[in-house]
């Protein structure tokens, strides 16, 4: 290494004293201090470092209880009572949320200039006038209630609403529920209506409310400082895992045209009300069921209240001759008659005192059990009713329910009337006039009922209209508990009586309900009307159809009650009805004709014809 | 002397190891305010290796944290804007959810009036029957036609073109 030149050992001997001389001077306590300093700073790092666990640690579950108190917020209600949808998924009833709006002047901001600028910029989305909302913004300090069920898109205005660019206070939005029914009249005698405070008060509405209002668990979500959403704690499943869908079984277009024709026929006879039930025999589903005259569930508060019992359910009348196969079955299924036993009708019949007549007030000779009802002989029926044991006969009209419920999932219903037993004991005419369907009385669903019985091949089947609750994957989640069914006939009696119904159709009373290609099982019924124990003569007019005859399906059932005119009997006021419903049903359901024969001859026929 | 080539050099005072008695040689020769600073050298062995160490963590972590607050900040922004888009999307969706609530009412109601109308003024429509339906005999079931049992055709896959 070359050694430096004397002049730079100089310089940089001149730069080192001046280092020196500019170094401070040395402190005598300088560790001490050092010391002090760095104590400080540990101190301040171990306290930080305190601080910080007892934040983290022991302070934790609190702050964050208050965090979570300050962020998380229940996602808003996606709906207050489950929707009703029928068999199709058409929808009957739907909650919507609506709005109601109050003003509280006292919390109005002065630079917005209170009452006038808040009413002109009101006025226009709840449709009053200005000078309406400044009466009623200077009515009261708080709480004046400017508007109610206001729709969600007028509410989401009235929330944007600005003055001078901010928002108004004093204004609040409170959401309630609203139920729409879209059907209006078509489902209301089932549906129900649910009234202001969300209560159901008839109709399945009323009787299935803890199925209508399974609230789910509120879900949890973070909102930010301007009360938007945020992702991180949002509810992992679906929001609509939990909205369930109340399917019940009915077919709107089997209800809407067995409401059709009950308003055809209810106006051609002017008859007071009418009812269609529509009844899969297996189960005992509704797949229609009309109650005329029907009401708006929406504007319930205008309606005659009678009506919101449905009256199929709720009111009772003596079933008359569409009670006569239910008889029938019962001497099969005691072994009183056979199949084949022959009766003699001689037109008339005194039993204990008292004459009973036939309809026609004419007698038809010996007829046998089909002719009877063919004929719907009320002598015939007496005949052979009176081959069975009073008691038997008693025993047998309670064991297929007679005087009682049906247990349907319909609210309201009434237990049928029926004579105590000692006086139907002791009195003959009881069981005479039990015989062709007078004395006692039924619900039109507990006779849909009975006829399915016959049509099933003998099962009492508890009629219902609610499938179960639904979730959004079409999955049933929760069903009814029903009556069982139980067998009341046997097979053999009930395709025997089957048999007949068929041939009351095809050569008897019920003409008028047939169609061509096809064959159904019926009988007609037009009974008097019995008002404070005497009998009048307005009637009560029903014809019931099983369908196919072959292996019936679905009963049918078609009540009109207090039809006007000389005509009006079973077999011209209800069995169109009827008939009409089933032409329907046929379409509906794909059902092919069992005698194409008879469609290509009509149809030949009215080529030819025409 | 090499100091002029280092790199780094940090004046700290000497106080270890070979140099120390050198340096109190020194430092009994002059007073306290006029002993020499020395420039040394981090990277010299006379230094403590936790001190070396230290240095050394210095270091490499100096780049580290810049480069983490700087890959930090944009995941940072986008956190935050996944979040407000995501706001404002779910905001959308229950616009669209409502509409579609509305829809569906309306909707049904619709059908509903159209049904009435239809019951008071047919305007030459047919309601669903058995007179309108038309039934088609379904074809007798045919039995499936047996196929000659094909030849299963062997392919030459590295003759033919796989790719390009």
């Amino acid at each position: 290494m070359p050694t430096p030149s004397p002049p730079l050992q100089d310089r940089r001997a001149t730069i080192k004293a001046r280092i020196q001389q500019k170094q401070p001077h040395r402190v005598q306590n300088q560790r001490l201090r050092l010391f002090l300093v760095w104590l400080l700073l540990l101190g301040g790092i171990l306290g930080l470092s305190a601080r910080l666990i007892y934040l983290q640690v022991g302070a934790a579950p609190y702050f964050q209880k208050k965090a979570r108190n300050q962020q998380l917020e229940t996602l808003p209600e996606r709906m207050y009572r489950y929707p009703i949808v029928d068999s199709q998924g058409n929808l009957l009833a739907k909650d919507e949320p609506v709005f109601r709006l109050y003003a509280h002047p006292i919390q109005f901001k002065s630079d917005q200039n209170s009452d006038h600028q808040i009413a002109q910029a009101l006025a226009p989305v709840v449709d009053q006038t200005e000078a309406d909302l400044i009466k009623l913004l200077q009515s009261g300090e708080s709480g004046i209630p400017i508007g109610y069920r206001i729709s969600e898109k007028k509410a989401e205005q009235i929330k944007k609403l600005r003055i001078n660019d901010r928002p108004i206070d004093g204004l609040e939005i409170t959401q309630e529920w609203q139920r729409i029914y879209p059907q209006s009249e078509l489902t209301a005698g089932l549906v129900g209506y649910v009234n202001v405070e969300n209560k159901g008060q008839s109709g399945i509405e009323y009787s299935q409310q803890t199925l209508l209002r399974g609230a789910p668990p509120p879900l949890l979500a973070t909102r930010d400082g301007q009360g938007d959403w945020l992702p991180d704690q949002f509810p992992l499943e679906p929001l609509n895992a939990n909205d369930l869908t109340l399917r019940l079984t009915l077919d709107t277009r089997l209800q809407r045209s067995a409401r059709q024709a009950l308003h055809k026929a209810m106006a051609k006879f002017r008859a007071k009300r009418g009812t269609v039930i529509v009844m899969d025999v297996e189960d005992g589903s509704l797949k229609a069921l009309a109650s005329e005259p029907s009401f708006n569930p929406q504007r319930y508060f205008e309606a005659n209240q009678a009506l919101f019992k449905n009256w199929a359910v709720s009111d009772l009348y003596e079933p008359g001759s569409t009670f006569k196969p239910i008889n029938v079955a019962i001497a099969l299924e005691s072994n009183a008659i056979k199949a084949d036993s022959v009766f003699h009708d001689g037109g008339q019949i005194t039993v204990g005192g008292w004459p009973i007549n036939n309809a026609d007030n004419s007698g038809h000779g010996n007829l046998s059990v089909t002719g009877i009802l063919e004929y719907s002989s009320n002598v015939g029926m007496v005949h052979i009713m009176q081959r069975m044991e009073r008691l038997a006969y008693y025993n047998f009209l309670k064991k297929i329910g007679i005087g009682q419920m049906t247990g349907t999932d319909l609210p309201f219903e009434t237990p049928g009337q029926f004579k105590n037993k000692q006086q139907f004991l002791d009195y003959p005419i009881e069981a005479a006039t039990a015989a062709f369907g007078q004395g006692f009385s039924v619900t039109p669903l507990q006779m849909a009922q009975l006829h399915a019985a016959i049509a099933n091949g003998g099962k009492l089947v508890t009629p219902h209209v609610v499938d179960g609750l639904y979730n959004p994957l079409g999955k049933k989640t929760k069903g009814l508990n029903l009556i069982q069914p139980r067998q009341i006939f046997s097979e053999d009696t009930a395709a025997q009586v089957q048999t007949m119904m068929g041939s009351v159709v095809q050569n008897g009373t019920g003409k008028s309900a047939r169609i061509p290609g096809y064959r159904l099982g019926g009988k007609t019924g037009t009974a008097q009307k019995a008002n404070r124990g005497t009998y009048t003569n307005a009637r009560i007019t029903s014809f019931v159809a099983s369908f196919p005859l072959e292996s019936p399906k679905y009963v049918v059932l078609a009540v009109v009650d207090e039809p006007q005119g000389g005509n009006a009997y079973g077999s011209t006021v209800a069995a169109p009805v009827v008939k009409s419903v089933l032409e329907t049903l046929i379409s509906v359901e794909g059902i092919p004709p069992t005698h194409p024969a008879e469609l290509k001859a009509k149809s030949k026929g009215a080529r030819s014809g025409g | 002397m090499a100091v002029a080539s280092r790199s780094k050099v940090v004046p700290v005072r000497p106080k270890k190891a070979a140099a120390r008695s050198q340096i109190r040689r020194t430092a009994r020769k002059l007073p306290d305010r006029e002993r020499p600073l020395e420039l040394i050298d981090t990277r010299s062995p006379q230094f403590p290796n936790w001190l070396i160490f230290l240095m050394a963590c210095r270091k490499l972590s100096t780049p580290i944290l810049m480069v983490s607050v700087l890959g930090i900040l944009p995941l940072y922004a986008w956190r935050v804007n996944t979040q407000q888009s995501w706001g404002d999307q779910y905001t959308q969706l229950e616009q669209l959810q409502r509409d579609q609530r509305t829809w569906v009412t309306r909707n049904e109601e619709r059908k509903h009036q159209i049904s009435e109308n239809l019951e008071r003024n047919p305007a030459g429509f047919v309601p669903k029957s058995s007179k309108t339906t038309v039934f088609l005999k379904p074809a007798p079931a045919r039995p499936p036609q047996p196929t000659p049992p094909q030849r299963a055709e062997i392919t030459h896959i590295d003759v033919a073109p796989i790719g390009y």
